[in-house]
């Protein structure tokens, strides 16, 4: 099974860290923190009450939420969606409440085998994951630049603080919730069911505006039919109404690699043996049978 | 409903709000998944938790597209209550008519009424500005004291024109004594012999009723919001949980309803459209009586609170009547009941202020003038169409999810005229 990273490229952005302007670095499924040498060390200073390190808070809040259906809700639906960042939205992580001292040691990057999704113990996911109640939250007013008012919870703080990163990093945390969903759409277990309409939903947003803006037709209805991966995909108008018959995998393997559309073609499923040549399965926009588009990727 | 997925139905519109860019046009009224979120927990198609949940996530996302500042949220998060069982219901307390005049330095306040409970002391008032000093800022705090000895500063809270005058209340911090004999406001003593109306208050239940039919009703009654009802996507939501049919006369007496009550008039009262169907009672009394601007001029001071009921207690300090309508001077408890702009939530409800007379008229109030913390709210609830001039008695009606209290009392100036101008009350 190829990784699911094939032909995503590295992407980068940088932050204000402390007084300093640092790097964030993903590749191949993983995100670092470039200037860093130790980020667990300096987790553990934070959490005894030293001075907090924006990088180290970016890659704990990537970790919590690389797998959390709420990114595929916030983010861009794509070219036509873009996301209003223009103010620095790491200021979110600063609001928080600092790290616990006796957290557990949150991204074992180092353990981390490039190509696997992280994994984070159980309860802390769950934390990530959970609602909270009431309307409660560290609702600290910290005066300062814009994208500093906090926002009502956490998670919601960590969230727009990964979504604001730039450098293709929003893309790249896109990718990798869905690469994770779509594995679990391969094995539905009970995760699947309680997150299925979010993950539905976010998939149809984002095939709704593909199709839109490929055939030109702002206006158009367009139905999306989940189905399995076994399964042949398809796209036809029926009384005016696009439908898309395609498996939730889609996501990950096209719509995330930026191929929803090629040289005017809609595509459908994109396979590689070797992660630089690809065959991409697509449908013009008369909605005929389909046909392939070979794409072969450059040396990395 | 089986086979109707709720939560998928919802984000299907929160992505069509994000496709369409639909929020940029709507500012700050409430979205189409708002209202459709509403409807189907009104209905139990999804549970408020899960509604909140998904609608929180929508609401984020458009925040991402249109407010980096993140100046919504700041909006809304402040505006939300934690909890409101720990609200006190409020406590009857004595209310003294005080019809009288003040000259003031900078205004000519006219008083109406005072308060006095344990918790504050208030005086209703009506400041006239000087027009010759047309007056920009807030009415200034003035001292009341009491025949004890006691003073204490009262800000003034309220509203209004420089033109109508500002209604509104004078409060102290801390209660004078309750059974004092006479008030003074600035030196300028108000003898407080007089005596509130007499007033019936109880609570009844209100009868079953199909929970579609419930919550579009309810939501038409409403009292103001800082946005118009947009019932057609809770009406849609409602027909996709099958909660309602397409064939239901429900849906078109809702219409109707909706549609005569958008303010047309220069008093937001629209004259009936011509060849109006009959609708359900109340409304049918209601709209058959909107165009008219015959109300009795004259006020009554009741000082009525009500018996707990779903939560909350109303008290019913004053009405006065127009030609164009009605208003009463209430207060609430909890406070909470007002959306703010951007607030997509889908809880609590309000309470829908309903009044009735003794010759089968109904009236409905939307609210004016408004002060609300989380546990307690005050101002006007201003009704239409205006009083029935033959009316010879009153039920205000503050009415919630499943019971509403009754606040009963004869109209003084029906038979003799008593009470017209308010002077004698």
């Amino acid at each position: 099974m190829n990784p699911w990273w094939l032909g995503l490229g590295p992407a980068h952005a940088t932050v204000t860290c402390g007084e300093d302007s640092h790097r964030l670095r993903w590749a191949e499924g993983v995100l670092t923190a470039v200037d860093h040498d130790d980020p667990e060390a300096e987790r553990a200073l934070a959490a005894l009450g030293g001075q907090r390190c924006t990088c180290v808070d970016v890659l704990d809040a990537w970790a919590l939420h690389d797998e959390d259906p709420r990114v595929l809700v916030l983010a861009s639906r794509g070219p036509a969606d873009p996301i209003a960042a223009q103010a620095d939205w790491t200021t979110q992580l600063a609001a928080r409440p600092r790290p616990r001292a006796v957290a557990t040691s949150p991204p074992a990057r180092a353990r981390k085998t490039p190509g696997q999704l992280l994994r984070l113990p159980s309860a802390r996911r769950a934390q990530a994951r959970a609602t909270p109640s009431g309307w409660a939250s560290y609702a600290q007013v910290i005066p300062g630049p814009v994208g500093a008012m906090p926002l009502r919870t956490e998670p919601q703080s960590e969230l727009v603080a990964l979504l604001g990163l730039g450098g293709a990093l929003q893309d790249r945390l896109v990718a990798t919730v869905a690469a994770t969903w779509a594995r679990r759409f391969e094995e539905p277990g009970p995760d699947l069911s309680e997150a299925r309409a979010s993950l539905t939903a976010s998939m149809h947003g984002r095939l709704c505006a593909s199709v839109r803006s490929w055939l030109g037709r702002v206006d158009v209805p367009v139905e999306l039919d989940l189905i399995e991966d076994r399964r042949a995909p398809s796209i036809a108008e029926r009384e005016g109404t696009i439908t898309a018959e395609l498996p939730f995998a889609w996501l990950a393997d096209v719509w995330s690699r930026g191929v929803a559309v090629v040289f005017g073609r809609f595509c459908l499923a994109a396979n590689t043996e070797d992660g630089r040549e690809w065959t991409l399965t697509t449908v013009g926009p008369d909605l005929g049978p389909t046909a392939p588009v070979r794409v072969e990727l450059p040396p990395a | 409903m089986p086979g109707f997925d709720a939560e998928l139905y919802l984000r299907l519109l929160g992505e069509q709000m994000l496709v369409d860019r639909d929020d940029r046009r709507r500012g700050p009224h409430r979205p189409h998944v708002a209202e459709a979120a509403a409807a189907l927990v009104a209905v139990a198609a999804i549970a408020p938790t899960s509604a909140e949940r998904l609608l929180d996530d929508y609401s984020l996302a458009m925040t991402l597209r249109n407010d980096p500042q993140f100046r919504r949220h700041a909006i809304v998060g402040a505006s939300r209550p934690s909890t409101r069982s720990e609200t006190k219901p409020l406590r009857p307390r004595r209310v003294v008519p005080c019809a009288h005049t003040i000259e003031h330095s900078q205004a000519t306040v006219e008083v109406r009424y005072v308060s006095l409970s344990e918790e504050a002391t208030s005086v209703a008032v009506t400041w006239h500005s000087d027009s010759s000093r047309p007056w920009l800022g807030a009415p200034p705090s003035v001292t009341l004291a009491d025949d004890r000895g006691t003073s204490e500063s009262a800000p003034f809270t309220g509203g209004g024109s420089s033109t109508e005058g500002r209604n509104g209340r004078l409060t102290t911090a801390r209660p004078l004594a309750a059974d004092t004999a006479w008030i003074e406001l600035d030196g300028v003593r108000l003898d407080l012999r007089g005596k509130a109306a007499a007033f019936e208050a109880s609570v009844e239940r209100l009868p079953e009723q199909d929970p579609a039919a419930h919550y579009l009703w309810h939501r038409i009654a409403e009292p103001g919001e800082l946005y118009e009802p947009g019932l057609e996507p809770a009406i849609e939501a409602l027909l996709a949980a099958g909660a309602v049919s397409a064939g239901d006369p429900l849906l078109d007496d809702v219409r109707t309803v909706l549609d005569a009550m958008q303010p047309r008039g220069p008093h937001g009262a629209p004259a009936p459209p011509p060849g109006l169907r009959r609708v359900p009672e109340p409304w049918q009394s209601l709209l058959a009586r909107q165009s008219h601007e015959d109300g009795p001029a004259g006020s009554v001071v009741l000082g009525a609170v009500t018996p707990s009921f779903d939560g909350f207690s109303a008290a019913v300090l004053e009405l006065q009547s127009n030609s164009h309508g009605f208003r009463a001077d209430v207060e609430v408890a909890p406070g909470l009941g007002q959306r703010m702009p951007f607030d997509w939530g889908v809880g609590p409800r309000q309470l829908a202020w309903w009044a009735r007379d003794d010759r089968g008229n109904h009236y409905l109030g939307r609210r004016g003038n408004w002060s609300f913390a989380e546990d307690y709210g005050h101002g006007l609830v201003e009704f239409l169409p205006a009083l029935d001039p033959a009316a010879a008695r009153l039920e205000v009606m503050p009415s919630a999810e499943t019971t509403r209290a009754v606040v009963s009392f004869a109209l003084p100036w029906a038979g003799d005229g008593a009470g017209r101008d308010g002077s004698d009350l």
